[in-house]
Protein backbone atom coordinates (compact mmCIF):
# COMPACT_ATOMS: atom_id res chain seq x y z
CA UNK A 1 0.00 0.00 0.00
CA UNK A 2 3.12 2.43 1.00
CA UNK A 3 4.63 1.79 -2.41
CA UNK A 4 1.48 1.84 -4.53
CA UNK A 5 1.06 5.75 -5.41
CA UNK A 6 4.30 5.79 -6.70
CA UNK A 7 4.00 1.93 -8.37
CA UNK A 8 0.97 3.82 -10.42
CA UNK A 9 2.64 6.60 -11.27
CA UNK A 10 5.74 4.89 -12.93
CA UNK A 11 3.12 2.64 -14.70
CA UNK A 12 1.67 5.77 -16.23
CA UNK A 13 4.60 7.19 -17.28
CA UNK A 14 5.68 4.16 -18.78
CA UNK A 15 2.16 4.00 -20.76
CA UNK A 16 2.88 7.41 -22.26
CA UNK A 17 6.72 6.42 -22.91
CA UNK A 18 5.56 3.55 -25.31
CA UNK A 19 2.83 5.70 -26.71
CA UNK A 20 5.56 8.15 -27.73
CA UNK A 21 7.82 5.94 -28.56
CA UNK A 22 5.17 3.71 -30.78
CA UNK A 23 4.92 7.00 -32.90
CA UNK A 24 8.84 7.60 -33.10
CA UNK A 25 9.18 4.01 -35.33
CA UNK A 26 7.39 5.84 -38.36
CA UNK A 27 9.01 9.48 -38.25
CA UNK A 28 12.10 10.48 -39.22
CA UNK A 29 13.87 13.87 -40.41
CA UNK A 30 13.37 17.41 -40.63
CA UNK A 31 10.30 16.51 -42.77
CA UNK A 32 7.91 13.87 -41.21
CA UNK A 33 7.85 11.00 -43.66
CA UNK A 34 5.41 8.01 -43.17
CA UNK A 35 5.58 4.46 -44.44
CA UNK A 36 2.62 3.79 -45.35
CA UNK A 37 0.64 1.20 -47.83
CA UNK A 38 -2.48 2.30 -49.11
CA UNK A 39 -4.16 1.99 -53.10
CA UNK A 40 -4.03 5.76 -54.75
CA UNK A 41 -7.62 6.82 -54.14
CA UNK A 42 -10.04 7.07 -56.84
CA UNK A 43 -10.96 11.10 -58.05
CA UNK A 44 -11.22 13.01 -60.75
CA UNK A 45 -9.44 16.03 -61.44
CA UNK A 46 -9.37 18.87 -64.55
CA UNK A 47 -5.86 18.93 -66.16
CA UNK A 48 -4.05 22.62 -66.19
CA UNK A 49 -2.93 21.46 -69.97
CA UNK A 50 -7.02 20.65 -70.55
CA UNK A 51 -9.70 18.02 -70.61
CA UNK A 52 -9.58 15.97 -66.89
CA UNK A 53 -7.75 13.07 -65.22
CA UNK A 54 -8.40 10.13 -63.65
CA UNK A 55 -6.57 9.10 -60.73
CA UNK A 56 -6.00 5.93 -62.33
CA UNK A 57 -4.16 7.40 -65.00
CA UNK A 58 -1.18 8.46 -62.83
CA UNK A 59 1.48 5.00 -63.47
CA UNK A 60 4.02 4.41 -60.67
CA UNK A 61 7.04 4.65 -59.60
CA UNK A 62 6.15 8.01 -59.41
CA UNK A 63 6.31 10.98 -57.19
CA UNK A 64 2.62 12.77 -56.59
CA UNK A 65 3.23 16.12 -55.02
CA UNK A 66 0.68 18.38 -53.56
CA UNK A 67 2.01 21.81 -53.95
CA UNK A 68 0.54 25.49 -55.22
CA UNK A 69 1.45 28.34 -56.83
CA UNK A 70 0.70 30.63 -53.72
CA UNK A 71 3.20 28.49 -51.75
CA UNK A 72 6.86 29.14 -51.04
CA UNK A 73 7.97 26.31 -49.59
CA UNK A 74 6.65 24.45 -52.72
CA UNK A 75 8.96 26.47 -54.95
CA UNK A 76 12.14 25.97 -53.16
CA UNK A 77 11.53 22.36 -53.37
CA UNK A 78 10.65 22.24 -57.18
CA UNK A 79 14.92 21.68 -57.73
CA UNK A 80 14.70 18.83 -55.22
CA UNK A 81 11.76 17.03 -56.86
CA UNK A 82 13.31 17.35 -60.34
CA UNK A 83 16.81 16.22 -59.32
CA UNK A 84 14.70 13.34 -58.28
CA UNK A 85 13.14 13.28 -61.70
CA UNK A 86 15.96 13.34 -63.78
CA UNK A 87 18.34 11.07 -61.24
CA UNK A 88 15.63 8.22 -60.89
CA UNK A 89 13.55 8.64 -64.29
CA UNK A 90 10.77 8.68 -62.45
CA UNK A 91 7.89 11.13 -63.23
CA UNK A 92 6.50 13.84 -60.69
CA UNK A 93 2.53 14.37 -60.95
CA UNK A 94 1.88 17.96 -59.51
CA UNK A 95 -1.79 18.20 -58.14
CA UNK A 96 -2.36 21.95 -57.54
CA UNK A 97 -4.56 23.07 -54.51
CA UNK A 98 -6.97 25.71 -54.23
CA UNK A 99 -5.12 27.25 -57.17
CA UNK A 100 -6.44 28.94 -60.55
CA UNK A 101 -5.25 27.98 -64.06
CA UNK A 102 -4.44 31.72 -64.89
CA UNK A 103 -1.60 31.52 -61.70
CA UNK A 104 -0.93 28.23 -62.73
CA UNK A 105 0.13 28.88 -66.57
CA UNK A 106 2.11 32.01 -65.69
CA UNK A 107 3.60 30.40 -62.66
CA UNK A 108 4.91 27.80 -65.07
CA UNK A 109 6.37 30.22 -67.59
CA UNK A 110 7.86 31.87 -64.31
CA UNK A 111 9.75 29.06 -63.01
CA UNK A 112 10.73 25.04 -64.04
CA UNK A 113 8.14 23.18 -62.98
CA UNK A 114 9.38 19.59 -62.20
CA UNK A 115 5.53 18.11 -62.73
CA UNK A 116 5.37 15.90 -66.22
CA UNK A 117 1.84 16.73 -65.11
CA UNK A 118 -0.28 19.36 -63.64
CA UNK A 119 -3.89 18.20 -62.03
CA UNK A 120 -5.83 21.49 -60.69
CA UNK A 121 -7.79 20.06 -57.24
CA UNK A 122 -9.79 23.39 -56.30
CA UNK A 123 -12.12 21.57 -53.97
CA UNK A 124 -9.58 19.42 -51.93
CA UNK A 125 -10.94 16.36 -53.52
CA UNK A 126 -7.60 14.74 -54.19
CA UNK A 127 -6.79 16.54 -50.93
CA UNK A 128 -8.83 14.63 -48.60
CA UNK A 129 -9.18 11.81 -50.35
CA UNK A 130 -5.18 11.22 -50.01
CA UNK A 131 -5.31 12.28 -46.59
CA UNK A 132 -2.74 15.63 -46.90
CA UNK A 133 -3.17 18.36 -44.83
CA UNK A 134 -1.53 21.36 -46.19
CA UNK A 135 1.10 22.16 -49.08
CA UNK A 136 3.62 21.17 -49.71
CA UNK A 137 2.69 17.28 -49.50
CA UNK A 138 4.25 14.54 -51.59
CA UNK A 139 3.66 10.63 -52.09
CA UNK A 140 5.67 7.66 -53.30
CA UNK A 141 3.78 5.62 -55.67
CA UNK A 142 4.75 1.84 -56.54
CA UNK A 143 4.26 0.34 -59.96
CA UNK A 144 0.88 -1.03 -58.54
CA UNK A 145 -0.47 1.91 -57.65
CA UNK A 146 0.23 1.43 -53.98
CA UNK A 147 1.05 4.66 -51.78
CA UNK A 148 4.35 3.71 -49.93
CA UNK A 149 5.42 6.93 -48.19
CA UNK A 150 3.82 10.30 -47.50
CA UNK A 151 6.08 13.34 -46.63
CA UNK A 152 4.87 16.49 -45.03
CA UNK A 153 6.63 19.58 -45.61
CA UNK A 154 9.44 20.81 -48.54
CA UNK A 155 11.93 18.25 -48.88
CA UNK A 156 15.57 18.77 -48.05
CA UNK A 157 18.55 17.25 -49.82
CA UNK A 158 19.12 15.07 -46.62
CA UNK A 159 15.20 13.32 -46.71
CA UNK A 160 16.54 12.45 -50.41
CA UNK A 161 19.46 10.63 -49.73
CA UNK A 162 18.30 8.55 -46.64
CA UNK A 163 15.02 7.91 -47.41
CA UNK A 164 13.44 8.67 -50.96
CA UNK A 165 16.55 7.57 -53.08
CA UNK A 166 16.98 4.50 -51.61
CA UNK A 167 13.15 3.58 -52.20
CA UNK A 168 12.95 4.34 -55.44
CA UNK A 169 15.70 2.17 -56.57
CA UNK A 170 14.36 -0.73 -54.54
CA UNK A 171 10.87 0.11 -56.25
CA UNK A 172 12.24 -0.30 -59.93
CA UNK A 173 13.93 -3.51 -59.37
CA UNK B 1 -57.52 29.01 -51.49
CA UNK B 2 -57.03 24.93 -51.57
CA UNK B 3 -54.44 25.72 -54.07
CA UNK B 4 -52.59 27.76 -51.62
CA UNK B 5 -52.85 25.65 -49.17
CA UNK B 6 -51.78 22.21 -51.53
CA UNK B 7 -48.76 24.55 -52.81
CA UNK B 8 -47.90 25.10 -49.27
CA UNK B 9 -47.98 22.07 -47.84
CA UNK B 10 -45.74 20.77 -50.80
CA UNK B 11 -42.74 23.21 -50.15
CA UNK B 12 -43.20 22.23 -46.63
CA UNK B 13 -42.84 18.19 -47.64
CA UNK B 14 -39.52 19.52 -49.60
CA UNK B 15 -38.37 21.44 -47.41
CA UNK B 16 -38.67 18.78 -44.71
CA UNK B 17 -35.72 16.23 -45.97
CA UNK B 18 -33.01 19.70 -46.97
CA UNK B 19 -33.59 20.83 -43.41
CA UNK B 20 -33.26 17.26 -41.61
CA UNK B 21 -29.54 17.07 -44.09
CA UNK B 22 -28.70 20.77 -42.64
CA UNK B 23 -28.78 19.45 -39.10
CA UNK B 24 -26.87 16.92 -39.56
CA UNK B 25 -24.46 17.86 -41.55
CA UNK B 26 -24.04 20.79 -38.70
CA UNK B 27 -23.85 17.77 -36.13
CA UNK B 28 -21.45 16.18 -37.71
CA UNK B 29 -18.98 19.34 -38.09
CA UNK B 30 -19.09 19.56 -34.77
CA UNK B 31 -17.95 16.06 -34.45
CA UNK B 32 -14.91 16.59 -36.69
CA UNK B 33 -11.66 18.01 -35.28
CA UNK B 34 -10.11 21.18 -37.99
CA UNK B 35 -6.36 19.20 -38.66
CA UNK B 36 -5.09 22.26 -39.74
CA UNK B 37 -5.99 24.40 -36.78
CA UNK B 38 -5.65 24.87 -32.96
CA UNK B 39 -8.37 23.46 -30.98
CA UNK B 40 -11.12 24.22 -33.45
CA UNK B 41 -13.76 22.02 -35.06
CA UNK B 42 -14.63 21.73 -38.52
CA UNK B 43 -17.88 23.62 -37.60
CA UNK B 44 -15.85 26.65 -36.17
CA UNK B 45 -13.01 26.41 -38.49
CA UNK B 46 -12.81 28.84 -41.65
CA UNK B 47 -9.73 27.13 -42.91
CA UNK B 48 -9.67 26.08 -46.51
CA UNK B 49 -9.13 22.36 -45.58
CA UNK B 50 -12.28 22.62 -43.05
CA UNK B 51 -14.44 24.04 -45.72
CA UNK B 52 -13.16 21.26 -48.16
CA UNK B 53 -14.15 18.47 -45.11
CA UNK B 54 -17.87 20.48 -44.83
CA UNK B 55 -17.79 19.91 -48.63
CA UNK B 56 -17.45 16.35 -48.33
CA UNK B 57 -19.63 15.76 -45.42
CA UNK B 58 -22.38 17.45 -47.32
CA UNK B 59 -21.42 15.82 -50.95
CA UNK B 60 -21.48 11.77 -48.60
CA UNK B 61 -24.84 12.75 -46.91
CA UNK B 62 -26.61 13.19 -50.47
CA UNK B 63 -24.98 10.07 -51.60
CA UNK B 64 -27.01 8.40 -48.43
CA UNK B 65 -24.13 7.31 -46.53
CA UNK B 66 -24.71 6.87 -43.02
CA UNK B 67 -23.33 9.16 -39.79
CA UNK B 68 -20.34 6.39 -38.65
CA UNK B 69 -19.95 5.65 -42.32
CA UNK B 70 -18.51 9.09 -43.10
CA UNK B 71 -16.71 9.74 -39.56
CA UNK B 72 -15.43 6.52 -40.08
CA UNK B 73 -14.40 7.22 -44.09
CA UNK B 74 -12.57 10.63 -42.88
CA UNK B 75 -10.89 8.37 -39.89
CA UNK B 76 -9.30 6.05 -42.47
CA UNK B 77 -7.90 8.66 -44.25
CA UNK B 78 -6.45 10.92 -41.18
CA UNK B 79 -7.04 8.86 -38.17
CA UNK B 80 -8.91 9.07 -35.21
CA UNK B 81 -7.39 12.72 -34.44
CA UNK B 82 -9.92 13.90 -36.92
CA UNK B 83 -12.45 12.46 -34.41
CA UNK B 84 -13.38 15.66 -31.44
CA UNK B 85 -14.10 12.12 -29.35
CA UNK B 86 -11.59 9.85 -30.20
CA UNK B 87 -12.38 6.42 -29.43
CA UNK B 88 -11.15 3.94 -27.01
CA UNK B 89 -7.76 2.34 -28.11
CA UNK B 90 -4.48 1.22 -26.74
CA UNK B 91 -2.99 4.57 -28.36
CA UNK B 92 -5.47 6.20 -26.29
CA UNK B 93 -6.50 4.77 -22.88
CA UNK B 94 -3.70 7.39 -21.53
CA UNK B 95 -6.00 10.33 -22.61
CA UNK B 96 -9.17 8.72 -21.41
CA UNK B 97 -8.17 7.54 -18.43
CA UNK B 98 -4.93 9.08 -17.54
CA UNK B 99 -6.60 12.12 -15.71
CA UNK B 100 -8.98 9.54 -13.25
CA UNK B 101 -5.75 7.43 -12.62
CA UNK B 102 -3.99 10.92 -11.89
CA UNK B 103 -6.72 12.14 -9.34
CA UNK B 104 -6.76 8.42 -7.67
CA UNK B 105 -3.14 9.04 -7.07
CA UNK B 106 -3.65 12.38 -5.90
CA UNK B 107 -6.18 10.89 -3.44
CA UNK B 108 -3.95 7.94 -2.22
CA UNK B 109 -1.19 10.54 -1.47
CA UNK B 110 -3.40 12.72 0.58
CA UNK B 111 -5.25 9.67 2.17
CA UNK B 112 -1.08 8.02 3.14
CA UNK B 113 -0.08 11.22 3.94
CA UNK B 114 -2.89 12.30 6.31
CA UNK B 115 -3.04 8.85 8.05
CA UNK B 116 0.30 9.06 8.52
CA UNK B 117 0.00 12.72 10.21
CA UNK B 118 -2.43 11.67 12.10
CA UNK B 119 -0.65 8.58 13.61
CA UNK B 120 2.06 10.62 14.69
CA UNK B 121 -0.23 13.17 16.32
CA UNK B 122 -1.41 9.87 18.45
CA UNK B 123 1.88 8.74 19.77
Amino acid sequence: MRFLPAALLLAICLMFATALLRKQESITAAVNITHIEKSLPAFTLADLDGGSAESSELKGPALINLFASWCMPCIIEYGILDDISRTHNVPVYGIAYKDNAIALQRHKRENALPYSRILMDNDGVAMLALGAKAVPETFVMDAKGTLVLHITGALTPDDVTSTIAPLLEKLKQ
Amino acid sequence: MKMLTLWLLSCLLLAAPVQADSTRASELYRQLRCITCQSQSVADSNAPLAQDIRRMVDEEIKHGKTDEEILSLLASRYGDAILMTPPLTTETAPLWYGPLTFLVIGLLLLFSHFRNSSGRGVS
